[in-house]
């Protein structure tokens, strides 16, 4: 129940509009329900005309007229209950996207680095849409179908109590047979998907990989698989289609039957009203009767049919709410610092710093370093050192165990986190490119930024040059994977620090993926870019580093050696040995 | 030409069979509503409380004709599950086949994904399609034909009524149908739309929250959701345009019947008048038509997605390869000189008129260790490409062991060469079963020697299950580094005349480099091919290859081109600085 707060607190706000939505659908259902009665009275008087030439029209002509107006109205009603319930719906879907979109941005970055992005994307796009298909039954198909089958109800028992009572109990087993037969089928689809998802990724993986499979020739070792999960999914499939292909004939059966034993019992009563001492009560039965009680039955199949269909729909519409609710039961990313530094900062301490990602694993144990203002600093050492764990420490996307980091002598968690990163241009070893123009991605980083600062910043990146041979210049659309190579996504995020002009800069392997001879030109602006600024650079390329006034080996959390180039070479260590395994 | 729809003919017998049986229900189910009318109008009439058959008769006939009716479906189901299913594992299957026999010319013409979509999205469409054919194609029609015939014998002037609705019904639904498939397709574009500035800000989350633009990008969603909103609403109104239309119809033909009804019988003296019994049928067959509409008008939504994925099924059939297996020549005839590969002016071009790789000549000797060095997007990459014949040259000629390469028995040459790649992807499975891709009836020993040569040996004996450790889908369970190390073990394990290795140690650090590199020298005859960005990754090699700009600018040992060469020379100041 806590689940639907969600979706309650929603109506709650929209209540007028969801009140007037559900009157107009209650009007179109005593429409609906009301015009087979008339049609039943109709079809009486005619009788009546026939056998006993009365001459009255009168009657008729009144009844036809009400099952006009009541067409008109109820096409009008349902149309606008359709549509509003539509937009209800849609406007709380665009609400809950909104709203889990900006929560899981305010989550620490630790739970975005621990949850699968696909999942999270996936919660905020199929998760409401889920939703959005089970509010839509509730509204169409159970909302409508209740008032359907109560209105339904009293008109039959108003008209004929006996055929209202076989109509009541039989049709119920068209319900029973459809949801049977869709609870069945349901787990047999399941396994289809599941099936169909093991053949996509098996062909994924062969056919991105193709040249791999050529080149090892396996393309008959990996048919022999592919067959046997085809066959599988055949197998599953098959079963699948036949025992849900049961639903209509079923449905119809039970239909079918209903009809006949109302035909059956209707003519029956009629019979039997013909004989004077026939005195049950209100039972007694016209050929009207009869036809308005056929479509009754037909009309009273119909919401159970469709409440069955919806149900599985419903049940997932569940799950998936509460899994966004997971989203929302986070705790929230929350900044305590309050200081605002506007003055131009330089040094960096670390003092006595100890963090783990589990508490019991440290990446980080007991560092001290200081970083001098105008100072180079370059991290190096096996992967899994804690490199990178340093930096998210500085742009507190984690916090310390122990320890703390301060900048000009100011404990780093007192500025807010806003201020602190806003000191900090920081280019990743996976660059990012969203989807927008080139000039967009790097404007990104300033306010307000004109084209010629733009230009301005990338003829110093040196990716103007690349830049301005794509087909639309800066206004060229890019997206992470549009066809840029890893190198030139990098320039373009260097480009962007260019263009931000911080008090550090932070490099995280940044060269990395660029081939030398641009690595050489970024290497020369980038220095640039340095010149009176604090930097820190982790590489594992030692070429881009030996000029650093400080250069750090890390292992295992721990600094086994500091220096500069020249001294670290004479003291023959850990760098030494990395240092000349690239020449031997 | 291979078609999709030719399996079809290994499942003719549950192809015919089907529709036959679907159609015995149609006759059954028009059956009933006459019935009816006879209870209404003779069963009433003539039976009393003391002799009730009149209308027990046909009451028990049409319980009969309705579980008749039920099981002939059932059959009909059954055939059409079997066809359905059976058609789309031929078709996927032999699809399966047709994608493995092309080359990666035609492949990345295609696009990998695109392939992947054909074989499980349009398969299943096709399947759809084959399925409705069976089930409904007949069916539908031939409900609306025979409930039109059978209102025409109980009153041809009501029929009238009828076949003026049915175009009405017929044009509206389309109408809606195809605005609202175009509506779904720009709601599915903007859904695509969010989708990709979600997962854009959740890779970039720290580069958003490093410039503070949390509140940027809510605002960009916030967008694209509006812009959702309304497609979604204009959808909405499209499709709630069909359920009112229908009761509109079914209603008004309703009312026209009585109206029409009532106008007989006014005119009395007329023969033609209407009993109470028909008027029932009459309405049972109105409902029936409906129904039937709604169906044909599906039908044709989903026929039409059906032939478009069928179309493009039979274009992937169509596509010829362009590696051809000549196998005019294998190990027997070939001469053991010392040269084993030869490049005669070989050009590339992908299909423009851009050559990628532009007249390059050179030769390799047997035993030799050569290092093709360049920058990104040089050529290095089309030279491993043609050295796995994964293209054959556009111009030009490429010598093995001195028979034309296109003439060499493609199988017994991948046999030859072992290969390891730039992006360093492994099967899903287990380490050995990835070993066992590459040679089969491979024992433990071998996998324990080709671990070592790969310098892999330690970090795959830590793991828990040691050889059978299983591997993730791209091997992503192993850090980049494992994964390049495990490729070389791979390659290596078939024991192969010749190692191409592309660019296939970014991710290992210099000790490790260089141990394998020892290795490698250490293997007697294994003639070696390395590509790298790196000098320091082939500057000992006998020969390097120096390509920019995909043109051979010089060839050379590493202290001759030091000496001669300035781009070379460039690049070894640029990296060792």
């Amino acid at each position: 129940m806590k689940n639907l707060e969600l979706v309650l607190k929603y109506f709650k706000k929209h209540k007028i509009r969801t009140v007037f939505s559900l009157i107009i659908g209650f009007l179109y259902v005593v429409c609906v329900v009301f015009i087979p009665f008339l049609v039943g009275l109709s079809i009486d008087e005619i009788a009546i005309q026939i056998t006993d030439f009365s001459g009255s029209f009168e009657l008729l002509f009144v009844y036809i007229l009400i099952i006009v107006g009541l067409v008109v109205i109820g096409t009008f009603t349902q149309f606008i209950f359709d549509v509003l319930a539509s937009i209800i719906v849609e406007v709380f879907i665009k609400e809950l996207k909104d709203s889990t979109f900006k929560k899981i941005n305010k989550l620490s970055i630790s739970y975005i680095d621990q949850h699968a992005h696909g999942d999270l994307v996936s919660r905020i796009i199929n998760d409401s849409d889920n939703i959005s298909l089970a509010l839509t039954g509730c509204f169409k198909q159970f909302y409508e179908g209740i008032v359907t089958l109560l209105v339904t109800i009293i008109f039959m028992f108003w008209i004929n109590w006996i055929l209202g009572l076989v109509v009541l109990v039989l049709t119920p087993f068209g319900f029973l047979v459809s949801y049977t037969i869709a609870k069945k089928s349901n787990i047999h689809f399941k396994k289809q998907v599941a099936v169909q998802g093991d053949i996509s990724s098996f062909a994924l993986e062969n056919f991105t990989n193709y040249e791999l499979v050529n080149a090892f020739r396996i393309n008959e070792k990996q048919f022999d698989s592919f067959k046997e999960v085809n066959n599988r999914l055949y197998k599953v499939g098959q079963k699948a289609q036949l025992i849900s292909s049961f639903t209509n004939p079923g449905t119809r059966l039970i239909n079918n039957v209903v009809y006949a034993i109302v035909g059956f019992s209707g003519a029956l009563l009629a019979i039997l009203s013909k004989d004077s001492d026939f005195i049950l009560l209100g039972a007694s039965c016209s050929i009207g009767v009869i036809s308005t009680f056929l479509q009754y039955a037909n009309q009273f199949a119909k919401p159970f049919n469709d409440m069955s269909s919806t149900i599985s729909e419903i049940q997932q519409g569940f799950q998936s709410l509460k899994r966004i609710n997971e989203i929302f039961n986070e705790k929230e990313d929350i900044d305590e610092g309050n200081l605002e530094m506007v003055s131009t900062t330089k040094t960096l301490n670390f003092e006595n710093l100890s963090f783990g990602y589990e508490k019991d694993r440290l990446v980080i144990k007991n560092l001290n370093l200081d970083i001098y203002s105008g100072h180079k600093i370059a991290f190096i050492g096996p992967t899994g050192c804690g490199k990178t764990t340093l930096i998210n420490l500085i742009l507190r996307f984690y916090e310390p165990n122990e320890g703390k980091i301060l900048i000009d002598s100011t404990n780093i968690n007192q500025l807010t986190k806003k201020n602190l990163r806003k000191k900090f241009g920081l280019v990743l070893q996976d660059s990012w490119i969203f989807k927008g123009t080139i000039f967009e991605n790097i404007a990104y980083a300033k306010e307000n930024a004109t084209l010629e600062e733009v230009i301005e910043a990338s003829k110093k990146a040196y990716s103007y040059s690349f830049i301005s041979r794509l087909p639309n210049g800066f206004d060229t659309v890019v997206s992470n994977d549009s066809g840029l190579s890893e190198g030139e996504k990098q320039l373009i995020s260097i480009t962007r620090i260019m263009l931000l002009n911080p008090d550090f800069i932070i490099l995280d392997e940044a060269t990395s993926n660029i081939d030398s001879l641009s690595e050489t030109k970024i290497v020369k602006a980038v220095n640039k870019l340095m010149e009176g600024k604090t930097s820190i650079v982790i590489a594992h390329r030692l070429s881009t580093i030996k000029n650093s006034d400080l250069i750090v080996a890390l292992k295992d959390g721990e600094i086994i050696e500091q220096g500069k180039h020249d001294e670290l070479i004479k003291n023959n260590g850990f760098y030494k040995k990395l240092y000349d395994a690239q020449f031997e | 030409m291979e078609k999709a729809l030719s399996s079809i003919k290994k499942y003719k017998k549950e192809a015919i069979l089907g529709p036959i049986f679907k159609m015995l229900e149609v006759f059954f189910e028009l059956i009933t509503p006459f019935l009816m009318r006879f209870i209404v109008n003779e069963g009433i009439n003539v039976a009393t409380p003391e002799n009730l058959w009149p209308i027990i008769y046909p009451s028990l006939i049409i319980l009969g004709l309705c579980i008749l009716g039920f099981l002939s479906t059932l059959v009909c189901q059954y055939f059409a599950s079997v066809a359905t299913w059976g058609c789309g594992e031929d078709i996927r299957n032999r699809l399966y086949l047709k994608i493995g026999s092309l080359s990666s010319k035609e492949i990345n013409k295609i696009g990998a994904n695109t392939l992947v979509t054909v074989v499980t999205n349009d398969v299943l469409k096709v399947q759809n399609g084959i399925s409705m054919a069976i089930r409904l194609a007949l069916r539908a029609p031939c409900l609306v034909i025979g409930a039109l015939v059978c209102s025409f014998i109980l009153n041809w002037q009501i029929d009238l009524i009828f076949l003026a609705i049915i175009p009405l019904i017929i044009i509206v639904y389309f109408v809606v149908l195809k605005y609202s498939t175009r509506q779904l397709t720009k709601v599915q574009k903007r859904t695509d739309e969010i989708t990709q500035i979600a997962s854009d800000s959740l890779r970039g989350t720290r580069v958003i929250k490093g410039f503070n633009k949390e509140n940027e990008t809510e605002n960009r969603f916030n967008k694209e959701t509006e812009g959702y909103f309304k497609e979604s609403k204009t959808n909405a109104f499209l499709n709630a345009i069909i359920n009112p239309f229908t009761f509109l119809v079914i209603n008004t033909a309703i009312t026209l019947i009585i109206v029409f009804s009532g106008n007989l019988v006014f005119q009395v003296g007329d023969t033609s008048f209407i009993a109470s019994g028909d008027l029932v049928a009459l309405v049972s067959y109105l409902n029936q038509i409906l129904i039937a509409l709604v169906v044909v008008c599906n039908l044709v939504v989903i026929f039409t997605k059906a032939f478009a994925s069928n179309k493009r099924i039979n274009k992937v059939f169509s596509i010829e390869t362009s590696i051809i297996n000549n196998k005019k020549y294998d190990k027997i005839d070939i001469n053991d000189s010392e040269e084993l590969y030869k490049f005669e002016n070989v050009s590339l071009s992908y299909g423009n008129d851009i050559n990628v790789v532009e007249n390059i000549s050179f030769t390799i000797n047997k035993g030799e260790t050569i290092g093709i060095v360049g920058g990104t997007g040089s050529g290095k990459s089309t030279l491993v490409r043609l050295l796995n014949r994964f293209f054959d040259p556009t111009s030009g000629e490429i010598f093995y062991k001195g028979v034309n390469l296109k003439d060499y028995d493609l199988d017994i040459y991948k046999d030859e060469i072992g290969f390891v790649p730039q992006k360093n992807v492994l099967f899903r499975g287990t380490i050995r079963s990835n070993f066992e891709l590459s040679k089969e009836g491979i024992n433990d020993i071998d996998i324990e020697e080709a671990l070592k040569f790969a310098e892999a040996y330690d970090f795959v004996n830590a793991k828990k299950e040691k050889y059978d450790e299983e591997v993730k889908e791209g091997g992503k369970n192993f850090s980049g580094g494992q994964r390049q190390r495990l490729c070389i073990a791979r390659a290596i394990i078939k024991s192969p005349e010749v190692l191409i290795m592309d660019d296939s140690t970014s991710a290992l650090d210099n000790i490790t480099e260089r141990n394998i590199r020892n290795n490698i020298s250490k293997r007697k005859g294994l003639t070696t091919i390395i590509i790298s960005q790196k000098i320091s990754s082939v500057h000992q090699a006998d020969k390097i290859l120096v390509i920019d700009n995909g043109k051979l600018i010089d060839i050379g040992s590493h202290n001759e081109l030091i000496e001669r060469c300035e781009f070379y020379k460039d690049m070894a100041i640029s990296q060792s600085r």
